[in-house]
C-alpha cells in the first residue's frame, strides 16, 4: 500500500511509519458505543470473549451462555453476559486557517500527516474514520472511511486540502458535533491560536466523546526569531501590532505563550480533554506513538 | 584647579542645531519591517502588558534620547576643546634641590622663605601621579639626600616635613651635584633648584637634566653684622672693637647697636645705616675684655641670624697662638687650617715681653728662637730652641736619627706615625725634672713634654725644616694635638668662634662616655664620646654652644658674618657652568585638557544607548 499526498506527489507517511502505526491502536478512556461489530469492547454487553458479568436467567436467554458450573454449585441458573466488541469512530478535525500555514514543515503540514496517521492507525483497528477540516472558511468532511482499504482515499482527501482563512474553530466544532454519527474519539489538531479558543473547547466538551487535542506550534512561535522594529500583521485577520523586539519583548513573549498553552492545558484537564503540545518539526513517530501513548489515547 | 576654559568655544554653536536633529528624528515616527506572523494573538498581549505601563515607557523611550543628548554633548564640548590648568610635573622624574642655608630663614615672605621653598616641594610632591617618581635633597649644614627616589608622595612629604631651618652658608654646589647624579641616571629627569639663589656660580649639571630653578624670596630688607673683631694689642690698656654693618636694604636704616661681654653691656650706640653701603665703626673699651663679646643689632629686618656676632679679644683668649721665630711657612699653615686658632708672629721677644706673652697667648711657640725666660704658668711649644733647661737641655748634634718609640697613647702623638720620618740632623734633650719623653732615636729623646699645675710644655729636638716631617700627612694632625693638649691648659673652660654647620670636637677624658651640649635655644642633648672625643655636627643656629663634660666645659659660638647670605636680593637667574638659569616663574600649572574624557563619555553614553536599545528594548 502506497498511500501518496495528491498535490505533492510524495509520501503522506513513509511506509515504516505506517508499519508501526499497523501495530497501535486508538484506545478510548470511555467505552462508547459502536454501529457495528468492531475490535473494542462496547458499553453492550455482547459475544466477545471478555467476560463482564452474571444476570438471573429469564426465558428466552441463549442457553449457550447459561453458567453450568454455578448451576452445579448454586442450583440457579445465571446466563453469563460478555462485552460486546464494536467498532469506534475516530474524528479528526483539522484546523486549516492561515495561521497554519506557518513552520517548516507547516503546522497545517504535520496536521494533515498526524490526521493521516490516526486515521490510518484507526483504519487498521477496524474503527470509523471520519476527517472534518474547515479551511478558507469553508467547512469540509471526508465521508466515514472503514477498513484498511480506505486508508488511500483518506490519504488522498487529506492531501487535497489546503489552509487558509480564518480559524473559526467553534463553528468546526460545533458542525462535528452536530453531524457525527456517533459519539467517538475527537482529535482536533490546531494551533488554537484565536481569541475563540475557549469557546471551541467548551463546545467540544457538549459532545459525549473523548476529546484529544494536539496543539501544534511552529519552532519560531516557541522561540521567534525577531529583530528591530517591527509591524506584525497576523495571518489570518491582517490585525497589525507595532513592536521592538529585544529581550524585553522576547520575554513578554514568553510568558505570554507559557501562560496561554497553561490555560489551553487547564480548560482540557477541566474538561477531562487529553491534551497534548507539539511542534510542527517534531516526527509523528515521537508525538503519535509515545507522547499520546503515554497520555493512554494510543495503545 | 582653576576655571574651565574652552580652546574652540564656536564648536559650541553646532550643539542647538545637532540636539534638534536628534530630537527631530525622534518625532518622525519609526520605520518599522512588516513581518508576517502566524497569529498577532500572543503579541497583543505582550503589547498590552508595555502599554498598560504608559509613562514607564515614555521613561524609556526618553532615557535613549538622554543618552544620545549626552553623547552629543559630549562629543560637542570635546570639539570645544576645553581645558583646566592643572598641577603636573613637567617630567617623570623629579628631583628637588632644597636650600636651607640661612638667607632661607629671611621673613620677606610669608612664613619665611623656607616656609615657601616647602611650599612649593609640597605642591611637586603634590602634583605627583602614579607613575612619577622624585627625591628630595637637602643643602643645610651639609648635604644630603634626605628622600631617595621614590614614588611614594607620602614619603616624600614626611622628608618635606622633617626639613628644619639652618643658618649655615649655602651649599647649593653639592646639593646641585649630588641631585644630578640622581637624576641623570633616569630618563625624563627634572631638578628644581629650589633656593633664593645667593649662591656662586655653579657647575653645570649633566646634559639631559633639565634644570629649574624656583626662586623664593621678593626683597631684601635686611642690615648684616659682616665683620667683628676685638683686639687687645700687647701692652695696651682698652680693647679695641672692630664692627662693619652693611645695609642690603635702598634706604637708610637706624639701628641701635649694642656690646655685650658675657652679657654684661659694654657699650651700645644707636645708628644710622646708609641703604645699601657699609658702615664702619671701631669702638673701643677700657679694660682686657677677657671673655666671650657679642655684638648686637636691634633692627626690624627680614634676617635675625645676622644681627648677631662673636668675638673674643685677640689676647687672654682661648685658641691664640704666638708663633716666635724667623717664620715657618708650614707650620703656620698647619696652625692656620685650625680655624678656632687666632695666630700671632714675633720674631723675638724679650724677657719682658715673654712673660706678657705666657699671660696673654694660650700657646707660645719657641721656633728656633731663644727662650728669654722660663715660663711658670700657660703652654709653650719648644721647636730646636733652647734657653729652658728646665724642660730640656740641647745635646750635642747628631745625624739621621731614626725616631726608634714613641708614646703613642699620649694625647700629643695620638693619630701620629713617627716611624719613618726622616731627620737630618737633630739635638737629643735632656729631660728636665718631671719632664717626659715621648719620642726616641736610639735612646737619644727627641720630644720631651713636661705638664705642671698650670703649665704645659712640648720641646722638640730637631728643625721641622731639616725633617721631611712637615711634608707628612700626620703633620697637621700633630700640630693640631699639640696645640689642643697645650691649650687645654688655660682654665676649665675653652671657647671657640666657629660658623654655623661646623663639626666641633673636643678632647674629653677618656672614661668621659656622655657629654650634655646646651644648644642657643636652651635645649640641652647628650651626646657619646669615643676614645676620649666628641663630635658635635649638629651645630647649624647662630648662638652659644656649651658643652660639659665632667668639670670640663668648652663654649663656642656661632654666628653667620657671611655677606652672601645677609644679601638677600633675590636672583633673577643662576649660573650653571656656561647656562643662565632664569628664575622660572611660572607655577606647576598646566593646560589639562578634558576632552578625552569627554570622548570617554560619549563613547559610553553611546554604548549604554546602544545597550538600552537591544537588550530591553
Amino acid at each position: 500500500m502506497r498511500p501518496r499526498a495528491a498535490a505533492e506527489g510524495d509520501y503522506l507517511l513513509p511506509p515504516e511509519l505506517l508499519r508501526k502505526l499497523e501495530r497501535a491502536a486508538i484506545q478510548s478512556r470511555r467505552v462508547m458505543v459502536g454501529r457495528t461489530k468492531g475490535e473494542r469492547r462496547s458499553a453492550k454487553r455482547g459475544t466477545s470473549v471478555e467476560f463482564a458479568d452474571f444476570r438471573s436467567y429469564v426465558p428466552g436467554d441463549d442457553l449457550r451462555y447459561l453458567d453450568w458450573n454455578a448451576y452445579a454449585r448454586l442450583q440457579r441458573l445465571f446466563v453469563k453476559l460478555f462485552h460486546e466488541e464494536e467498532d469506534l469512530h475516530v474524528y479528526a478535525l483539522i484546523d486549516g486557517s492561515a495561521s497554519m500555514r506557518f513552520g517548516t514543515p507547516t503546522k497545517f503540514d504535520f496536521a494533515v500527516r498526524a490526521a493521516g496517521a490516526l486515521g490510518y492507525m484507526g483504519l487498521c483497528s477496524g474503527d470509523r474514520v471520519q476527517v472534518y477540516a474547515r479551511a478558507d472558511g469553508t467547512p469540509l468532511r471526508s465521508r466515514q472511511f472503514r477498513g484498511r482499504g480506505c486508508a488511500m482515499e483518506m490519504f488522498d482527501w487529506l492531501g487535497r486540502l489546503e489552509a487558509g482563512g480564518e480559524t473559526e474553530l467553534p463553528q468546526a466544532v460545533e458542525m462535528l458535533l452536530r453531524t457525527q454519527p456517533a459519539p467517538g474519539v475527537v482529535f482536533v489538531i490546531s494551533d488554537l491560536l484565536s481569541e475563540d479558543w475557549q469557546e471551541a473547547v467548551s463546545h467540544l466538551a457538549v459532545g459525549k466523546g473523548d476529546v484529544c487535542v494536539l496543539q501544534v506550534f511552529a519552532r519560531e512561535e516557541v522561540r521567534p526569531e525577531l529583530q528591530g522594529d517591527l509591524r506584525l500583521v497576523d495571518a489570518e485577520t491582517g490585525a497589525e501590532r507595532e513592536i521592538t523586539m529585544g529581550r524585553r519583548a522576547m520575554r513578554d513573549y514568553e510568558r505570554t505563550r507559557d501562560e496561554f498553552l497553561g490555560s489551553v492545558r487547564a480548560a482540557c484537564n477541566r474538561y477531562g480533554f487529553s491534551w497534548l503540545f507539539a511542534t510542527s518539526d517534531q516526527s509523528l513517530d515521537d508525538v503519535l506513538l509515545r507522547s499520546l501513548r503515554k497520555l493512554g489515547v494510543v495503545r | 584647579m582653576s576655571g574651565l576654559a574652552l580652546m574652540a568655544p564656536l564648536a559650541l554653536a553646532a550643539l542647538a542645531p545637532l540636539a534638534a536633529i536628534i530630537v527631530l528624528l525622534y518625532l518622525l515616527k519609526l520605520r518599522r519591517h512588516d513581518v508576517t506572523v502566524p497569529s498577532v494573538f500572543l503579541w497583543r498581549q505582550a503589547i498590552e502588558d508595555v502599554q498598560a505601563n504608559a509613562p514607564f515607557q515614555r521613561l524609556r523611550m526618553s532615557l535613549l534620547l538622554l543618552l544620545q543628548l549626552i553623547a552629543l554633548v559630549a562629543l560637542v564640548f570635546g570639539l570645544a576643546a576645553p581645558y583646566v590648568m592643572a598641577r603636573r610635573l613637567p617630567g617623570r622624574t623629579s628631583v628637588i634641590v632644597l636650600d636651607t642655608s640661612a638667607s632661607m630663614n629671611a621673613t620677606d615672605v610669608e612664613g619665611s622663605r623656607l616656609e615657601d621653598a616647602l611650599g612649593r616641594a609640597r605642591e611637586i610632591a603634590g602634583a605627583m601621579t602614579g607613575r612619577d617618581e622624585a627625591a628630595l635633597v637637602v643643602c643645610g649644614a651639609r648635604t644630603a639626600v634626605s628622600v631617595p627616589m621614590t614614588g611614594d608622595r607620602r614619603r616624600l612629604q614626611r622628608g618635606l616635613d622633617a626639613v628644619r631651618p639652618t643658618d649655615c652658608a649655602t651649599n647649593l654646589r653639592d646639593g646641585l651635584l649630588l641631585g644630578a647624579s640622581l637624576a641623570s641616571r633616569r630618563e625624563d629627569a627634572h631638578l628644581f633648584l629650589i633656593s633664593d639663589g645667593a649662591v656662586d656660580a655653579l657647575p653645570e649639571p649633566p646634559s639631559g637634566v633639565e634644570v629649574e630653578f624656583i626662586r623664593v624670596g621678593e626683597r631684601s630688607d635686611n642690615v648684616a653684622i659682616v665683620a667683628f673683631e676685638a683686639a687687645r694689642p700687647v701692652g695696651a690698656e682698652a680693647t679695641q672693637l672692630f664692627i662693619r654693618l652693611h645695609n642690603y636694604a635702598k634706604g637708610a636704616r637706624e639701628v641701635e647697636l649694642a656690646v655685650y661681654l658675657d652679657d654684661a653691656v659694654l657699650d651700645a650706640r644707636r645708628i644710622s645705616v646708609p641703604g645699601g653701603q657699609d658702615l664702619v665703626e671701631a669702638w673701643e673699651v677700657a679694660g682686657a675684655a677677657d671673655g666671650l663679646l657679642r655684638a648686637e643689632i636691634a633692627v626690624e629686618d627680614d634676617l635675625a641670624a645676622d644681627n648677631v656676632a662673636f668675638a673674643t679679644a685677640g689676647a687672654g683668649g682661648a685658641g691664640s697662638v704666638l708663633v716666635v721665630g724667623p717664620g715657618n711657612l708650614f707650620l703656620e699653615q698647619a696652625l692656620l687650617i685650625q680655624p678656632e686658632l687666632r695666630v700671632m708672629r714675633a720674631e723675638s721677644l724679650a724677657a719682658a715681653q715673654a712673660q706678657e706673652a705666657y699671660e696673654q697667648y694660650d700657646v707660645v711657640i719657641f721656633d728656633r728662637a731663644r727662650v728669654p725666660v722660663a715660663p711658670t704658668s700657660g703652654a709653650v711649644l719648644l721647636i730646636d730652641a733652647g734657653g729652658w733647661t728646665g724642660l730640656a737641655a740641647r745635646g750635642e748634634s747628631i745625624d739621621q736619627p731614626r725616631i726608634g718609640s714613641w708614646e703613642d697613647d699620649h694625647p700629643v702623638l695620638r693619630h701620629v706615625n713617627l716611624a719613618a720620618v726622616g731627620i737630618a740632623s737633630a739635638h737629643p734633650l735632656t729631660p728636665g725634672s718631671g719632664a717626659r719623653v715621648l719620642a726616641q732615636a736610639d735612646g737619644a729623646p727627641l720630644m720631651v713634654a713636661l705638664e705642671r699645675d698650670d703649665l704645659r710644655a712640648l720641646a722638640l729636638g730637631w728643625d721641622l725644616l731639616d725633617s721631611d716631617l712637615p711634608l707628612r700627612v700626620g703633620f697637621p694632625v700633630l700640630i693640631s694635638n699639640i696645640t689642643r693638649w697645650l691649650g687645654e691648659v688655660r682654665g676649665a673652660e675653652d671657647t671657640r668662634l666657629l660658623r654655623p654647620g661646623a663639626t666641633v670636637r673636643y678632647a674629653v677624658a677618656p672614661e668621659v662616655e656622655r657629654v650634655s651640649v646646651e644648644l642657643p635655644g636652651g635645649e640641652t642633648r647628650r651626646v657619646a664620646a669615643l676614645d676620649g672625643e666628641v663630635t658635635f655636627a649638629d651645630a647649624d643656629r647662630v648662638g652659644v654652644y656649651r658643652l660639659t663634660a665632667g668639670d670640663q666645659q668648652l663654649r663656642w659660638a656661632m654666628d653667620l658674618r657671611d655677606a652672601a647670605e645677609s644679601d638677600l636680593t633675590p636672583r633673577a637667574e643662576l649660573t650653571l657652568g656656561q647656562r643662565q638659569v632664569v628664575a622660572s616663574e611660572r607655577e606647576l600649572r598646566t593646560e589639562r585638557h578634558l576632552w578625552p574624557w569627554l570622548a570617554v563619555l560619549a563613547i559610553v553614553a553611546l554604548l549604554a544607548e546602544w545597550h538600552f536599545y537591544h537588550k530591553r528594548y
